[in-house]
């Protein structure tokens, strides 16, 4: 950990601008003052210009494809911003005897910086679903803007590029805190190391442009075209690894949008079949017969148990506790019909998350019908719940004669509606692990963050 | 006390109501919202039952202009489809009790009942000879043999908190550790459950730790702790193992109240 970590330091250096800056340092004490050249200026405008059109791709895609976000959009207009301010455009104008003061450019640069900035933290932020308190979040951003206004203010002074490595260091070090913590969710992927050095980047841009602006060193040609290149071929990766994530999980949503309104409708005749209604009233006539009290108790979990199928159509996440009773029914009126009777172990140390419903009841009713526990010594059904880290895990591990996996496809729509119900509506599937001889463990890994925003 | 039954099938309800309803409250039935109203505008009634689907006057709009008459009536609705209090209306819903769905539940209509005489239920505990429990008269079907013995041992326990480890000692003693701590989990799932549905509340669950709350429990064995009075023959919460570590006690007090 600490060693990528290091590895992140030392890759942001190096894109951050420290060569150019460097460059910039040897050049000028080379006494090679760079001339305004109209071939290298006009290469940077057309690098603008690529920049520009790929963002009016992104707007328009924003309002034309439903599943598309406005993160890259965002993110390539700030991109835009900071390099139509840079150096290299104030020395490109300046062939038109241009003169707008570097004030001005200074303070529109650092402004689009923040922002840019900011859109990566953001793009980090949403792509790992990292949860920031509301609090913080103020408390960043007064202080970013404070320190913003206190840059405005020093920009003639010519010590304004003390607050500006300020501002960097904070920025900086809120993004690597995102990546940090993105890490410790899961490894994170091609975009984000490729957003970080887009990160990256626009700090080295800026860094060029305030040396130059506040006349610490003076203006080399041609550097901000080089970042404007390198964040250009990084953006368009971006873009790419995106919008083909977002359309494949859009493709995904749409399939089980399907499939849901297949299971609605299936739902009755799948769930409950209609010989388990009949098979149940019998089972109730025969109780009654015994005695009234168990007939009552029979009654009392058959029409909950039903009442519970029934209201799970209406709701795609139901509390784990109401899940837990439709669980309890079950079994409990699975038992009263039995002459051996297969007592299944709550092991319930964890409640407070959300799960589809009926999604674990199937599990459950698979080992009581087929795993055979009842003719194994010791054997037993046990659902267990509990929380690690930020997951809530619920496991229902039996002991009985197992199953082959790879023909739960064939025979098992309980099974196969629940994984449909967990993937519809949390993005997991359950693991299902089992060993013919030993016995079946199905491990259900829910991400209690994603879950929150699954919950909205 | 009175209470109004609105309900088209009435047949069912009315043996099942017959069968739980004490001598202190008197039940009307009724066919429809009409015949409910111009009833209520001549005599007192406490408290209204009723179906939702009803043609006419629904129950809602029925309960609605009940509350008109009587502020303070509460309202519990009947119903066979599933319904939800967040589907009705501010007003109807501050008078609201609750559902009971079809098949009738007999916990949940003594439930509502002792809602509306304002009694709390008292739990009867039997613990001399076997172990037994009883609500409103009967007995109560604890969901596994080893919940009922936790409840046992938690109401000798007398007050006291009865820890994990402890119950883990006495009725686990023969399972490895990590077994032992997923049973004591199922039997406090189980008795929670037991406990939710006869509506009675007086176990504070806490990990690893369960409290009594005494008030509104009726206990032989703590009775005859406290004044010797009781039917002690010798036998106390039979069949469980650790019952045993109590009977010298109890025969010292026994001998005490013979001389």
């Amino acid at each position: 950990m600490k060693k990528r970590a290091i590895t992140f330091v030392l890759l942001g250096l190096i894109l951050a601008g420290f060569p150019g800056i460097a460059v910039q340092f040897i050049l000028s004490s080379l006494g090679v003052v760079s001339t305004p050249n109209l071939a290298i200026g006009s290469a940077y405008i057309v690098a603008i210009g690529l920049l520009f059109i790929i963002l009016i791709v992104e707007v328009v895609s924003a309002f034309l494809i439903d599943d598309s976000t406005f993160h890259t959009a965002l993110l390539a207009a700030c991109l835009l911003g900071l390099y139509i301010c840079s150096t290299d455009m104030q020395l490109f104008l300046s062939n038109f005897n241009n003169q707008i003061p570097n004030s001005i450019f200074g303070i529109t640069s650092e402004l689009f910086f923040l922002l840019t900035a900011g859109c990566c933290c953001f793009y980090i932020k949403y792509l790992y679903s990292i949860a920031v308190k509301r609090k913080t979040l103020i408390t960043i951003l007064t202080i970013v803007i404070a320190l913003f206004i206190a840059y405005s203010l020093m920009i003639n002074s010519g010590y304004s590029y003390i607050i500006h490595f300020i501002l960097l260091a904070i920025v900086s070090i809120i993004f690597c805190l995102l990546l940090h913590k993105a890490e410790t969710k899961r490894n994170i992927g091609l975009t984000s190391y490729l957003t970080a050095a887009i990160f990256y980047f626009s700090v080295g841009t800026q860094n060029v442009n305030v040396m130059s602006f506040g006349d610490i060193l003076p203006p080399v040609l041609g550097l901000s075209l080089i970042y404007v290149a390198l964040s250009f071929i990084m953006f368009i990766i971006v873009y790419l690894v995106f919008s083909i994530r977002t359309d494949s999980k859009a493709a995904k949503s749409n399939e089980y949008k399907l499939q849901a309104e297949s299971f609605e409708t299936k739902a009755l005749s799948q769930q409950i079949k209609p010989h388990f209604i009949f098979n149940s009233l019998e089972t109730v006539r025969a109780l009654y017969h015994e005695n009234v009290a168990s007939g009552d108790k029979a009654m009392n979990l058959l029409s909950d148990l039903l009442r519970g199928s029934i209201n799970s159509f209406d709701s795609d996440l139901i509390p784990f506790e109401t899940e837990l009773d439709n669980i309890f029914n079950y079994a409990e009126f699975k038992n009263l019909k039995r002459q051996s009777k297969t007592e299944v172990i709550f092991n319930i140390d964890y409640t407070d998350f959300y799960v589809p419903p009926f999604s674990i009841q199937p599990f459950v009713e698979n080992a009581l019908k087929y795993s055979d526990v009842d003719k194994v010594e010791n054997g037993s059904i046990i659902i267990s719940s509990y929380k690690k880290d930020n997951f809530a895990i619920v496991e229902i591990v039996d002991n009985g004669k197992g199953f082959d996996v790879s023909k739960i496809s064939n025979n098992s729509h309980g099974i196969k509606n629940a994984c449909g119900r967990f993937s519809l509506a949390l993005g997991i599937l359950p693991e299902i692990k089992s060993t013919i001889g030993s016995g079946t463990r199905v491990t259900i890994k829910i991400d209690l963050n994603k879950e929150k925003e699954a919950k909205k | 006390m009175k209470i109004a039954v609105v309900d088209d099938e009435m047949l069912a309800l009315q043996s099942f109501l017959s069968d739980v309803i004490d001598y202190d409250i008197d039940y009307k039935f009724f066919k429809d919202g009409k015949s409910v109203l111009e009833y209520a505008s001549k005599h007192t009634i406490d408290a209204l039952f009723t179906d939702i689907r009803m043609p006419e006057i629904n129950g809602l709009v029925l309960a609605e202009k009940l509350i008109d008459l009587y502020p303070d009536i509460p309202i519990v609705f009947i119903t066979g489809m599933p319904i939800t209090i967040n589907e009705l209306n501010d007003k109807v819903k501050a008078n609201t009790l609750g559902f009971l769905y079809k098949p009738y539940n007999t916990n949940k209509l003594s439930e509502f009942l002792n809602i509306i005489r304002k009694r709390t239920p008292t739990l009867h505990v039997k613990m001399f000879d076997g172990f037994d429990c009883f609500i409103d008269g009967k007995l109560v079907m604890f969901s596994s043999a080893k919940s009922k013995e936790l409840f046992a041992l938690l109401l000798t326990y007398n007050g006291k908190s009865l820890t994990m480890t402890d119950a883990i000692n006495l009725l686990w003693e023969d399972y490895d550790i990590e077994k032992a701590k997923i049973l004591y989990r199922n039997a406090i799932f189980r008795l929670r459950k037991t406990l939710a549905d006869i509506g009675v509340n007086c176990v504070c669950f806490k990990r690893a730790m369960l409290t009594l709350d005494k008030t509104n429990i009726q206990c032989d064995y703590w009775n005859f702790l406290n004044t010797g009075e009781g039917s002690y023959h010798g036998e106390f919460c039979k069949s469980y193992s650790w019952s045993i570590d109590y009977l010298y006690e109890l025969d010292i007090i026994a001998e005490k109240n013979k001389k």
